[in-house]
C-alpha cells in the first residue's frame, strides 16, 4: 500500500479492498478485548487457527481477532459470519466441535448459544436481548474490525469523513457541522464540543493542540479503553478532523499507563495511517499537516482532570493548576489546547459522514446521539452498552440488563462515577441524558452505571466512593485533602456505630466548603455521593446515627446474625461451616449463635438452606436470649 | 512570529535573557543543554536560536548544525565567555548571524533579533484596570492579582501558601474572596485571580468567612498551635482555640476535628522555594491525598542544604528542622 494523495485514491483503495473480500466467505471473529483475553481468548484463537488448518480450511475461512463486543462477562465471544452465529463462553476445548459442526456441516452448536430466561436458544448476536435494545453507532464496529489492520476500518467506510472534510469542507464548515449536531463531551461535564473547538480556534497563538483524554480513571469504567483497543482509527479520524477544524497541527493522546494494549494498537494505527498519508504532512494531498504523539499517563484518577493532564504532558507532575483561564485558551505550554474524551472524538466522523441533522435526530432535546455505559452491579447482564440518549433507566436496567438477579428488589442506580450520585426507584422512568441526570442530583460523567439492590446500604455506598476519592485526591489543596479525610472519618463513625449528632451537622457543613473551596473539580464534586444518598436516603443515615441500625443489614458493627429457634431444623450445616466455632448445637438440637464469638462473616446466613431460612440479620434491636442449650427441635 | 530558543547552561544568564526578551514581546523558550534544545527543536519550529558556545555535552555550534538538519534556514546567534578568533571563524563558517562575546549589551542583542525576526507587533505598554475591593476603588496594572491589589491599599487577606518570589500555587485556599460581576457572585482564590475592570471584590463576606473558618479548623487538626494558625484562628474564631485578649488560654474547648498532627500543612512553600528560587530541588512531595508529605531528597539535600536553610525560615509551621534532622542523622551513619 502506498501513500494516498487524494480523496479519489482513498476511494479506489476502498474498492480494491472490497473486491478482494468475498462477503459470503465464512469468517470466525474472536473477541480479543481485555475481558475475553482474561478468559483465554488467545488460546481460543490459536485453537481455531490449528483446527482450521488441520481440516484444510485455511483458504476457505478467515479468522479475525477483534476488540471488545461489550458482553465481556460471557467471554470468550465468538461470532461466525456471514450467518452471525454468536457463541458465548467459548473455551479452547469447544473449537474442534465448532469447526466440524458449524464450519463444515453448517450447523449450530446449541450448547454454546445464548439462552434466555425461558430457556429459548438464540443464534444471532443481534437478537440477544442484551444487544437487541442497544444502538451501537460508535461501538458496533468493534466486532467487525481487526484493530491492527487499517484495511478493515477502511472497508467499513473509514476515513471517508476525513476525506470529505478535507476535500469538500472548510474548517469553519466542519466546526459549524459539529456545533449544529450539538455534540456534547462524553468525558464528564457534557460541554458542547463545537463551542470548545471554536474557543481554541479563535484563541490567539499559532500553535494549538488537540488532545484525546484516555485517562479513564473511574473505577469500573472501560468504554474508552475498549474503543481505543478495538477501533483506534475511529478516534484518530475524529481527532484529525477536529484538528483541521481548529487549525491545529499537533495532537496528543493521553493514555492511562494501565492500558498497554490500547497503546500498542494505537501505535500500530498511527503507523498505518502515516504510511497511507492519512496522518503526517499533506494529508490526502490536501496540504493539511497534522501529527500525533502518545503520552502515557501515570494512572491517577486526578490526572484526567484537564489542567492536571496538560501539566503532565508538559513533563511535570500531573497536578491541577490554579488558573482562571480555560485550557482551551491557555493549556499545554500556555497554548490553546482543545481536550476531548475518547468517545467524543469517535462521534466526529459519524457527524461528518451523516450530517448534523441526522445526528441531532438521535437523542433528546439537549443531548444528541448515543452514549456508551458501563453497566455493572446487581443486574443479570453486565457489560458495555450503547444506547440513544433519552432511553429510560428502566429500559437500560431491565430490557438490556435483564433486571435484578436472585429475585431481589431494585433499590437505586449510581451514575457518573465517583463524583456522580444515586438515583432511587421513583426515577426509574427518567430518560437518561445530561440534563435529566443532573436534575435528580447525579450526572452523566463518563458513563458508569452501577445497579444496586435492596441489600445495599446507602451509607456504605457513600463511604465506598469517599474512600476511593480519599486515595485519589492529589493532596495539593487543603479542603480536598483534609475535607475528604474528615468526611471519611464521619462515614466510618456512622457505619461503625460510633457517630453522634455533630456528625449529621458535619455531613452538611463539609460538602458546602469543599464544593466552594477545592482547587479542582475532583474536590469540588467529591461530596456528591454523600449529598445524593442523603437526599434520597436520609432515613438510612438517621437510622444508623440515632438507632444504631443498618436497615440493609450491611454495616457489620450494627448487625447481628441470629438463628430463629422455630425455624432451625438442626441440619448442622451452619455449625460445620462457621469459621470461628461460634455456633452451638448438635443433632436434633436447636442451634444458637454465641454473639461474643461471632465475627459476623455471614457464612451461616449463606449456608443455611433457603427452605429453612433460619438465619436472619438483626439490626437496631436487641438480640433475643438464646434458647437454653440442649433444646430439641420440635418436629411436627 | 516564530519563537526564540535560548540554549544556555548558566541558569541566571538563561533566565534573565528569557525575561528580558519576553518582556520585549517575544515568545521565548529555553534549554539548558544541547540535547534538551534538540528535543525542543524536534517539537516545534523556531525563528532564532541564541546559543552559548560552551555547553555540557553537545556544544552550541553542533546544536545549530543539527537543528539545521531539521530546519535548514534557522538563524543562530552565538554568545560566549571565551571568545577566540578560531571559534569566531568557525561560527561564521557555520553561518551564524553574529558572534557576541559576554558580557554583551542587551540592547545590541535585541537590535540583532529584530533585524532577524522583524519588529515585535504586540503592544507592550502596560494597561491599568480598576476594581472595587471592600467598597474602595483601586487602580492597578493589568496582570495584578486581587491579593496584590488588596495589599496595595492595606487590606489584609489571609494567606498561607503565597510568597512574592514564587508562582501562585492555590493550595491553602485561605485567600478566597467573593467576586461579583453583574448579578453573579463567585468565590475565587485571590492569589491567582487577576483583577479585571469593573470587578467588585468582597474579602470578608459571609461565605468567605465560613470557608476560612473551616479551612483553619482542618489545618489546626494537622498543626495545632502553630503561630499563623493561632493568629488567623483568633481572627476567625475557630473551635478549640479559646482566647482572652491576645493570649491563648490553655485547656481549650473541643476542636472541630480530631487532632492528628503532622505539623506540615503542605503549603509547598519549601518545595517551591527550593525549586523556583534556588533551582536545587532538594526537597519535594511524595504520596497522594493524606499520604502526601514533604521529604528532603538525601542525595541532594546532604550537599545543598547545610549552607542554605532558606526554606526553614519561610515554613509557616516550623516543621523543616525536624525533617532535615533525618538527613543529617542518615549522613552521619
Ligand atoms: C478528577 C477528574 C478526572 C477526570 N477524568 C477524566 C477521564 O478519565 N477521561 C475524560 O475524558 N475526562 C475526565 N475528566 C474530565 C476532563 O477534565 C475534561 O472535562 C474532559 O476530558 C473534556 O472532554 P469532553 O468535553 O469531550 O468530555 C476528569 C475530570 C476530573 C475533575
Ligand atoms: S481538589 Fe483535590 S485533587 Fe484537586 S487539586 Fe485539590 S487536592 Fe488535588
Ligand atoms: S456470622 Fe460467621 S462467625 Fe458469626 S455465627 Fe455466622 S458463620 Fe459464625
Ligand atoms: S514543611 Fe513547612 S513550608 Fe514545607 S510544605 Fe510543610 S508547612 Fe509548608
Ligand atoms: S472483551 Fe470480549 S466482549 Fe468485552
Ligand atoms: S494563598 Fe491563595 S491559595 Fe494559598
Amino acid at each position: 500500500m502506498g501513500r494516498l494523495n487524494s480523496a479519489a485514491e482513498l476511494e479506489k483503495l476502498r474498492e480494491e479492498i472490497l473486491t478482494k473480500r468475498d462477503p459470503n466467505k465464512p469468517c470466525v471473529t474472536i473477541c480479543s478485548g481485555t475481558g475475553c483475553h482474561a478468559y483465554g481468548s488467545e488460546k481460543v484463537a490459536e485453537a481455531f487457527v490449528e483446527n482450521i488448518k488441520s481440516n484444510g480450511l485455511q483458504d476457505k475461512v478467515d479468522i479475525r481477532r477483534t476488540g471488545c463486543h461489550g458482553f465481556c462477562e460471557k467471554g470468550t465471544l465468538v461470532v461466525i459470519f456471514p450467518e452471525e452465529i454468536c457463541y458465548l463462553r467459548v473455551r479452547p476445548d469447544d473449537i474442534p466441535e465448532i469447526v466440524s459442526t458449524t464450519l463444515i456441516e453448517k450447523k449450530v452448536v446449541d450448547r454454546l448459544l445464548y439462552e434466555d430466561d425461558d430457556g429459548q436458544k438464540i443464534t444471532h448476536e443481534s437478537e440477544i436481548p442484551f444487544y437487541k435494545h442497544q444502538s451501537r453507532m460508535i461501538f458496533g464496529n468493534n466486532r467487525l474490525i481487526d484493530p491492527t489492520n487499517i484495511e478493515d476500518y477502511i472497508a467499513l467506510g473509514g476515513y471517508a469523513a476525513l476525506s470529505k472534510a478535507l476535500s469538500e469542507m472548510t474548517p469553519e464548515g466542519v466546526m459549524e457541522e459539529v456545533k449544529e449536531a450539538n455534540l456534547r463531551g462524553r468525558g464528564g461535564g457534557g460541554f458542547p464540543a463545537g463551542v470548545k473547538w471554536e474557543t481554541t480556534r479563535d484563541a490567539p497563538g499559532e500553535r494549538k493542540y488537540v488532545i484525546v483524554n484516555a485517562d479513564e480513571g473511574d473505577p469500573g469504567a472501560y468504554m474508552d479503553r475498549s474503543l481505543l483497543e478495538g477501533n483506534p482509527h475511529s478516534v484518530l479520524e475524529g481527532l484529525i478532523i477536529g484538528a483541521y477544524a481548529i487549525g491545529s497541527h499537533e495532537g496528543y493522546i493521553y493514555v492511562r499507563q494501565e492500558y498497554p494494549l490500547a497503546v500498542e494498537n494505537l501505535n500500530i494505527a498511527l503507523k498505518q495511517a502515516r504510511e497511507l498519508g492519512l496522518l503526517g504532512s499533506d494529508i490526502l494531498g490536501s496540504g493539511f499537516n497534522f501529527d500525533v504523539k502518545i503520552h502515557r499517563g501515570a494512572g491517577a484518577f486526578v490526572s484526567g482532570e484537564s489542567s492536571a493532564l496538560m501539566t503532565a504532558i508538559e513533563g511535570r507532575v500531573g497536578e491541577p493548576r490554579p488558573k482562571y483561564i480555560r485550557t482551551a485558551v491557555s493549556g499545554v505550554w500556555d497554548r490553546p489546547s482543545n481536550l476531548n474524551n475518547v468517545e467524543t472524538w469517535a462521534n466526529v466522523p459519524l457527524i461528518i459522514n451523516n450530517g448534523a441533522r441526522w445526528f441531532a435526530d438521535i437523542g433528546t432535546e439537549g443531548s444528541k446521539g448515543t452514549k456508551i455505559f458501563s453497566l455493572v452491579g446487581k443486574v443479570k447482564n453486565t457489560g458495555l452498552v450503547e444506547v440513544p440518549m433519552g432511553m429510560t433507566l428502566r429500559e437500560v436496567i431491565y430490557d438490556i440488563g435483564g433486571g435484578i438477579p436472585g429475585g431481589k428488589k431494585f433499590k437505586a442506580v449510581q451514575t457518573g462515577g465517583p463524583s456522580g450520585g444515586v438515583i432511587p426507584e421513583k426515577f426509574l422512568d427518567l430518560p437518561v441524558d445530561f440534563d435529566e441526570l443532573t436534575k435528580v442530583g447525579s450526572m452523566m460523567g463518563s458513563g458508569g452505571m452501577i445497579v444496586m439492590d435492596e441489600d445495599t446500604c446507602m451509607v456504605d455506598v457513600a463511604r465506598y466512593f469517599i474512600n476511593f476519592l480519599a486515595g485519589e485526591s492529589c493532596g495539593k489543596c487543603v479542603p480536598c485533602r483534609e475535607g475528604i479525610h474528615q468526611m471519611l472519618k464521619v462515614l466510618n463513625r456512622i457505619c461503625e456505630g460510633e457517630s453522634g449528632d455533630e456528625d449529621l451537622e458535619l455531613l452538611d457543613e463539609i460538602p458546602e466548603v469543599l464544593g466552594d473551596a477545592a482547587l479542582c473539580a475532583l474536590g469540588q464534586t467529591a461530596c456528591n455521593p454523600v449529598l445524593s444518598t442523603l437526599r434520597y436516603f436520609r432515613d438510612e443515615y438517621e437510622a444508623h446515627i440515632m438507632k444504631r441500625q443498618c436497615p440493609a443489614g450491611v454495616c457489620k458493627a450494627l448487625i447481628n446474625y441470629y438463628i430463629e429457634p422455630e425455624k432451625c431444623q438442626a441440619c448442622m450445616i451452619c455449625l460445620r461451616n462457621c469459621p470461628v466455632g461460634a455456633i452451638d448445637g448438635g443433632k436434633n438440637l436447636i442451634h444458637t449463635i454465641d454473639q461474643e464469638k461471632c465475627t459476623k462473616c455471614g457464612t451461616c446466613l449463606e449456608v443455611c438452606p433457603t427452605r429453612f431460612g433460619a438465619v436472619i440479620v438483626l439490626s437496631g434491636v436487641e438480640v433475643p436470649e438464646p434458647v437454653p442449650q440442649g433444646t430439641e427441635v420440635a418436629r411436627g | 512570529m516564530k519563537p526564540i530558543l535560548i540554549v544556555e547552561d548558566e541558569a541566571i544568564m538563561r533566565e534573565s535573557l528569557q525575561d528580558w526578551l519576553t518582556d520585549g514581546g517575544y515568545e521565548v523558550e529555553s534549554a539548558s543543554q544541547g540535547d534538551e534544545a534538540l528535543k525542543a527543536i524536534e517539537e516545534q519550529d523556531f525563528g532564532l536560536l541564541i546559543l552559548d558556545l560552551r555547553l555540557p555535552g553537545t556544544d552550541g555550534l553542533e546544536v545549530l548544525r543539527k537543528a539545521r538538519e531539521r530546519q535548514p534556514k534557522l538563524n543562530g546567534i552565538i554568545i560566549t565567555a571565551y571568545p577566540s578568533v578560531q571559534t569566531a571563524v568557525d561560527a561564521m563558517k557555520e553561518g551564524v548571524i553574529d558572534y557576541l562575546p559576554k558580557p554583551f549589551d542587551l540592547n545590541e542583542l535585541e537590535k540583532l533579533i529584530s533585524q532577524t525576526l522583524g519588529p515585535v507587533q504586540v503592544e507592550i505598554r502596560p494597561k491599568t484596570v480598576t476594581c472595587v475591593i471592600d467598597d474602595r476603588e483601586v487602580e492597578v496594572p493589568q496582570g495584578t492579582t486581587i491579593l496584590e491589589a488588596a495589599r496595595n491599599i492595606g487590606i489584609d487577606i489571609p494567606t498561607l501558601c503565597h510568597h512574592e518570589k514564587l508562582a501562585p500555587y492555590g493550595a491553602c485556599r485561605l485567600c478566597m474572596v467573593e467576586i461579583i460581576r453583574g448579578q453573579r457572585s463567585r468565590l475565587v482564590t485571590s492569589c491567582v485571580y487577576l483583577v479585571e475592570d469593573g470587578l467588585v471584590v468582597k474579602t470578608e463576606s459571609e461565605p468567605v468567612v465560613k470557608i476560612r473558618k473551616m479551612l483553619l479548623e482542618l489545618m489546626w487538626a494537622r498543626a495545632p498551635g502553630v503561630q499563623p494558625l493561632v493568629n488567623y484562628g483568633m481572627r476567625y474564631g475557630i473551635s478549640g482555640l479559646e482566647t482572652q485578649g491576645n493570649s491563648v488560654l490553655g485547656g481549650a474547648s473541643k476542636t472541630k476535628f480530631e487532632v492528628e498532627p503532622t505539623f506540615c500543612i503542605l503549603c509547598g512553600l519549601c518545595v517551591r522555594y527550593c525549586a523556583e528560587v534556588k533551582g536545587k530541588n532538594a526537597i519535594g512531595f511524595i504520596g497522594r491525598g493524606t499520604e502526601r508529605e514533604v521529604v528532603f531528597f538525601p542525595e541532594i539535600a546532604s550537599k545543598e542544604c547545610a549552607n542554605c536553610k532558606e526554606c526553614f525560615a519561610i515554613c509557616p509551621t516550623g516543621a523543616l528542622p525536624s525533617h532535615y534532622a533525618l538527613v543529617e542523622t542518615d549522613a552521619s551513619k
